[in-house]
């Protein structure tokens, strides 16, 4: 499980997450995706394109790292989750708390508007 | 029951690795038996958020934590069984965090656990055992 800093564009901070959002996923990550949301300058992209399984620790972090952002004022969005994660999302209502698109360009216009 | 075999799995202390390995144990056993990807990814997050909470909050002290993991399918249904000697726990009956609740945070293994299961049957033994028998749901999830 890693965490990349994909692009630093001036609308909005591009991370990426990959591999498996598991328990010991969330645990290996956590500190250092927190880290990249807390210190971002503006908004954040997450891709998750690369997470082909997300339990409920992984989405707890999601969530954590999302109040970060809000807190500091910025927003955060979650881009492409792969099917079976975004029915798990579905499930939990995740979008009720996290905003969740399947690609850049509708991250872009949520942004936007 | 038509049983075609079954894969019993024991986990043992608290550690997120331990699931992961129980977790990775029975998605290979379930694709090698044929299962669509919705059901072995369903059946692994099963098993993750059945087995963390047993471990990690059914005992007192974390070096009795433990339990017994049990995948088999059972005239061609996915059936995961859990058993173990941790405090009585049915998620069958647990409450529901309220939807868009900020402090549900933590509270999503109960959710999941009734939407991801087409049935779910708990007991508490006699001899102090906690039994959760999960049918692995197909298909397309209800709402």
């Amino acid at each position: 499980m890693e965490v990349m800093v994909i692009g630093t564009g001036a609308d909005a901070l591009r991370l990426g997450l990959k591999g498996r959002l598991d328990a010991a996923g969330a645990e290996a990550v956590e500190a250092a995706f927190t880290a990249q949301v807390a210190g971002a300058p503006g908004d954040v992209l997450v891709d998750i394109a690369g997470v082909p399984f997300a339990g409920s620790l992984g989405i707890r972090m999601l969530i954590s790292a999302g109040r970060v952002a809000t807190r500091r004022g910025r927003r955060m969005i979650l881009v492409a989750p792969q099917p079976p994660v975004a029915e798990v999302f579905s499930v939990v209502a995740l979008d009720d708390l996290i905003p969740v698109v399947a690609d850049e360009a509708a991250a872009l216009a949520l942004l936007a508007a | 029951m038509n049983a075609q075999g079954a894969l019993r799995l024991c986990l043992a202390g608290t550690a997120a690795a331990e699931v992961g390995r129980a977790q990775a144990a029975a998605a290979d056993w379930l694709q090698a038996q044929g299962c669509a990807a919705a059901v072995v990814a369903r059946a692994e997050l099963l098993i993750e958020e059945v087995a963390l909470n047993i471990l990690r909050h059914g005992f007192a002290a974390t070096r009795d934590a433990a339990a017994e993991v049990t995948v088999s399918l059972q005239g061609g249904r996915c059936v995961l069984e859990f058993a173990d000697r941790g405090v009585a726990f049915d998620p069958t009956r647990a409450a529901l965090p309220a939807r868009g609740d900020p402090a549900r945070e933590g509270g999503f293994g109960v959710p999941l656990i009734r939407a991801l299961a087409q049935e779910a049957r708990y007991a508490r033994t006699p001899d102090g055992r906690n039994l959760l028998r999960l049918v692995v749901a197909e298909g397309v999830l209800r709402p």
